[in-house]
């Protein structure tokens, strides 16, 4: 009688001992496939930044006069240390950085021993209200650039930001810039009208973000960014080139 | 792997019938792990897919948080929103539960941890935590401080399903405790 009941009983018990161990292993198997499908769709996104990344698409045809070697930017003088400028005509902070670096560029430029290039990216155009100014703006300086003024059209477009979420400038706005900057002529015009250089502004763009820039402002020399968020960005440009230099 | 928290509480209610559970309260019911799974799994799965429309700006805005070096923010930024549909999808099927709620809880320490940072440093920015992001000049301490207690609640809710991984519905009920006896 006693001991029935407790054969009953070690039976159940082992009963479900088995049933627990196989739990486990099912669990543990589970758990396994759920971490290989979170690391494989980890993998999927490094691999779809990778492949945007190492393949900007091919450069246009139409590029502004004055680009750079490889077309992704505009060379204002060349030289055997390289600054590179990565401006986006919405970007506050880019605005502050073109105003302090103003006056150092154009030394560089005049100077030479320097390549300057710059690199109008449009980053932020879904912070225009409708989107896209800055491709609109970087566009209209491109073709600026045609007509010999990008760094004159470039100053008045920044001294004249509009600011983030609203629509930015307009087309007759744009055009009117070129005037101030000394453009003359109607094919600045109907440059800035066609959005000539819209696909341009979206190469210079992917090449900027497959060369890792993420953020503008970005300045760069030789390749590596120097700090322009201090107090004196003028005096930070100015050692790197003269350590380029060296 | 000796991960699981309390293997005898959890373990015997597995071995129990489902009809010991009905006696129990509404908090031992598995319902609020349901509720818990089905926020994670939507507010994750939003996030993840609004982000996924643009990797580049996702990696911008990855690189606005100085945390990670520049070169490495697109990748953080690309990866982050698999990861987060990947966690979504497991927790909306209630599969691996443990597990999963292990990842997005991982996830909002370090999304915790990262706004704290960006705060800390005084530096502006929109978190990002669903697409769009960017630079603010104004207001962006009060959404930091929303964007924290979002992140702690959710939090909270992986917690609970560490704790107790048995929800209603949940594909695990099918594939850990199939009718075998």
């Amino acid at each position: 009688m006693d001991t029935a009941t407790n054969m009953r009983a070690a039976d159940a018990e082992v009963r479900e001992m088995v049933h627990r161990r196989r739990r486990r292993r099912r669990a543990l198997a589970v758990s396994l496939g759920a971490v290989l499908a979170v690391a494989g769709a980890a993998l999927v996104g490094a691999g779809l930044v990778r492949a945007t990344n190492t393949a900007p698409d091919e450069a246009p045809s139409r590029v502004p006069t004055g680009a750079a070697a490889g077309k992704a930017g505009l060379a204002a003088s060349t030289g055997a240390v390289r600054v590179d400028l990565y401006l986006d005509y919405l970007c506050p902070e880019c605005r502050r950085t073109e105003q302090a670096l103003a006056t150092a560029v154009q030394d560089l430029v005049a100077n030479g021993g320097v390549s300057v290039v710059h690199h109008p990216v449009a980053f932020l155009d879904d912070r225009s209200r409708p989107a896209g100014y800055s491709t609109r703006a970087a566009s209209a300086a491109a073709c600026a650039a045609d007509e010999g003024k990008f760094a004159e059209y470039s100053r008045i477009l920044f001294a004249e930001q509009p600011p983030e979420q609203g629509p930015g400038l307009g087309e007759a706005e744009l055009v009117a810039a070129g005037r101030e900057a000394g453009i003359t002529g109607a094919t600045f015009e109907r440059c800035v009208k066609e959005a000539r250089y819209r696909p341009w502004v979206r190469y210079v763009s992917d090449v900027a973000a497959s060369r890792k820039v993420a953020l503008t402002p970005t300045v760069m020399v030789e390749g590596r960014r120097i700090d322009v968020t201090g107090p004196d960005p003028a005096a930070a440009l100015a050692r790197a080139v003269t350590e380029a230099r060296r | 792997m000796n991960g699981t928290g309390q293997p005898a509480v959890g373990l015997t209610a597995a071995a129990a019938t489902d009809s010991v559970r009905t006696g129990t309260s509404w908090w031992g019911s598995g319902w609020p792990g349901s509720v818990a799974r089905l926020l994670l799994a939507v507010v994750l799965g939003y996030a993840g897919l609004v982000k996924m429309g643009d990797l580049a700006e996702a990696g911008r805005v990855a690189a606005l948080y100085r945390i990670v070096p520049e070169d490495w923010a697109q990748l953080v930024g690309g990866v982050l929103p698999f990861v987060e549909v990947a966690l979504a999808l497991l927790l909306g099927a209630g599969l691996a539960t443990r597990t999963a709620a292990m990842g997005a809880a991982a996830l909002f320490v370090v999304y915790v941890a990262a706004i704290a940072s960006v705060w800390a440093r005084g530096l502006s920015i929109d978190c990002g935590c669903f697409g769009g992001g960017g630079t603010l000049s104004a207001g962006a301490e009060r959404g930091y401080a929303i964007d924290i207690a979002r992140d702690l609640v959710l939090l909270a809710a992986a917690v609970l399903l560490i704790r107790n991984p048995r929800t209603r519905y949940a594909l695990d009920r099918w594939v850990l405790d199939p009718k075998e006896r």
